[in-house]
């Protein structure tokens, strides 16, 4: 019995060994304090250490920041709580190789004792071309949804030039007709009366279809309704793809936790942010560090001249969003929210007007600098939701 | 005005105070013009030969290029004017290969339109160019007039040929005056004359 057990457990033994040795995945065992007991061959080819290396080593050292330094209290959060964030669940985490290279894997943690000692066993998958296959199909995605969006907008820039065009060439023919009736020997008045009422009712038909454009492109009032605008600013993000941490582009937040709720319609808020940001991405196209600040805060009593020149923007709850790229011209920080104002080789001008469209129609502001430290900065502000007794008290006499 | 002789051009054009106005207008210039809303009301027509036809692109049913197609086709020759409300310079080049005199864009100034109407019933649209010489054209002014009469825009011209959009403009305003074409139709035409195949470059 004692030498089929020993077989046996020799047989056992000799499978984990084959196991840890040849698994794919980095097999790589830590104590309760961290501490690395074994090093696998595939954690060997994975992170460009020996074993010998690391054993007895925190296993931080894999980790770039801030893991680097929270690991410690993770694993103390754990062994006091007895709270599982990984155990058994597993998770993507970030890995630094020996060379400082950062890479994306998948953790898998499992947890035994030996005697009284605890041990922990991670279970490490590269997946460093999964995530890059990934990133690109969203950025052709992006791309996909970028260039239908512009071919709609070209193709209503060209229906609504040819509409317009349409009730101009009737103006300027009966109008210069009327005046060659006029000039003549014997002015026709019957005629030239109507040719001005013809003139007068294809202004009309102008206005109409500028109306009716307007109405299509509007959809409408925004539906407002009181709204946390750090949720909005978080939503944006998820929805411009841009938000991934391994993505090209970083974005760093600065939201203000304690501002009122603000009066908005979210989708049309999120609309402002997601094109403020992919101006930002496309101002910084091609630079190392591309980095995008996004920021709220409540507005103040006025301290600056800038904030002054907002008159009643008092109060009003304003969001920045401020890329490193660089920076604006002087006479297009003027100009750049105008329709059919572009830098871009095939953009259309159109993204920014939308955007001062938008914010307006909240009663908000929105505009643009440069900041002191390179890059440019677009602020807007959007009106707080009252409390419906406040405003009945705000308004007595 | 009255120096001009009485003459009928007829004028297809779909929408009616277009249509009206263009009516109004010519005959302030003199013109004796009778209308048509559609291409096929237009072909089944008989009536006076006119000596010249207003020709709106975008019509209804059967468009202007192909009542251009089917005028030439049963072998009238009266000179045609294509109208058109926005400005698709590929259109306005595709209407000159199919053997439209001249290319109007909406708005037009009516004493433009009544010159160059006068222009295709002297047929003189065709010869007063005929000598211009390519050859005079720098290299990089006939690759811009290339991209010009393939219908593209100094935007793209400018991205194209990997210059700017200030140079490009240089370049094609020194072309005109080379070529003394005083209209992209007349350039177009020119082109096309020297052998420069605008379908070669576009796209």
């Amino acid at each position: 019995m004692a030498q089929a057990d020993d077989r046996d457990g020799a047989f056992r033994g000799a499978l984990l060994d084959v196991i840890v040795e040849t698994a794919p995945d980095a097999i790589i065992t830590i104590d309760a304090d961290g501490l690395i007991l074994s090093f696998s061959a595939a954690a060997e080819r994975m992170f460009g250490f020996t074993e010998p290396e690391v054993v007895g080593q925190n296993v931080r050292c894999l980790m770039p920041q801030p893991f680097h330094d929270q690991h410690d209290q993770y694993l103390q959060r754990y062994l006091e709580t007895g709270e599982k964030r990984v155990i058994g669940i597993g998770r993507e985490v970030r890995a630094q190789r020996k060379n400082g290279e950062i890479f994306v894997a998948e953790l898998a943690v499992g947890e035994f004792f030996e005697g009284d000692e605890r041990i922990f066993a991670g279970f490490l998958r590269d997946i460093t071309d999964r995530v890059e296959a990934q990133r690109k199909a969203e950025r052709l995605q992006r791309m996909l949804d970028r260039v239908s969006r512009i071919q709609l907008l070209g193709e209503m820039a060209t229906a609504l030039a040819h509409e317009i065009n349409q009730p101009l060439t009737a103006i300027s023919n009966f109008a210069r007709a009327a005046r060659h009736s006029f000039e003549s020997d014997a002015p026709d008045m019957a005629k030239c009366l109507s040719y001005l009422d013809q003139i007068a009712a294809e202004a009309q038909r102008t206005g109409e279809i500028v109306k009716r454009m307007r109405g299509l492109i509007d959809r409408g009032q925004p539906d407002c309704r009181p709204e946390n605008i750090n949720e909005i600013v978080r939503e944006a993000i998820q929805l411009s793809h841009t938000g991934a941490p391994y993505g090209g582009l970083v974005i760093e937040l600065n939201l203000a936790d304690d501002l009122p709720p603000v009066l908005v319609d979210r989708v049309q808020i999120q609309q402002v942010i997601v094109n403020l940001l992919r101006n930002a991405a496309e101002a910084m196209a091609g630079e190392d560090d591309q980095e995008v600040h996004i920021s709220t805060v409540q507005m103040q009593a006025p301290s600056t001249i800038k904030i002054r020149a907002l008159g009643n923007a008092n109060g009003q709850v304003c969001v920045t969003v401020a890329d490193g790229g660089g920076g604006l011209p002087n006479d297009l920080v003027e100009r750049m929210f105008e329709p059919f104002m572009t830098t871009k080789p095939t953009g259309l001008g159109i993204g920014l007007a939308v955007c001062r469209t938008i914010v307006q129609a909240h009663g908000g502001r929105i505009w643009a600098d440069n900041n002191p430290a390179g890059g440019a900065e677009i602020h807007f502000t959007l009106p707080i939701a009252r409390h419906p007794a406040e405003v009945g008290i705000a308004e007595a006499p | 005005m009255t120096e001009v002789p009485l003459k009928s051009l007829h004028v297809i054009e779909d929408d009616a105070a277009v249509r009206a106005s263009i009516v109004a207008v010519l005959e302030s210039w003199g013109f004796a013009v009778e209308a048509f809303t559609d291409g096929e009301s237009y072909l089944a027509a008989t009536g006076e030969r006119p000596v010249c036809i207003l020709l709106d692109v975008r019509l209804p049913g059967i468009d202007g290029l192909a009542v251009l197609n089917e005028l030439r086709r049963s072998g009238r020759q009266v000179p045609v004017i294509m109208i058109s409300a926005h400005g698709d310079v590929a259109l306005a080049v595709k209407a000159i290969q199919c053997g439209a005199q001249d290319f109007v864009e909406k708005p037009f100034d009516d004493a433009d339109l009544v010159n160059r109407i006068r222009a295709a019933i002297a047929h003189r649209a065709g010869e007063d160019y005929q000598a211009a010489n390519l050859d005079i054209l720098t290299k990089r002014e006939l690759q811009v007039m290339r991209e010009v009469v393939a219908g593209n825009a100094n935007k793209v011209i400018a991205y194209n040929l990997g210059i700017s959009q200030k140079t490009v403009e240089m370049h094609r305003a020194r072309v005109m005056k080379k070529t003394g074409a005083k209209s992209l139709s007349q350039l177009v035409r020119i082109a096309m004359r020297s052998g420069t195949d605008p379908a070669e470059v576009s796209r």
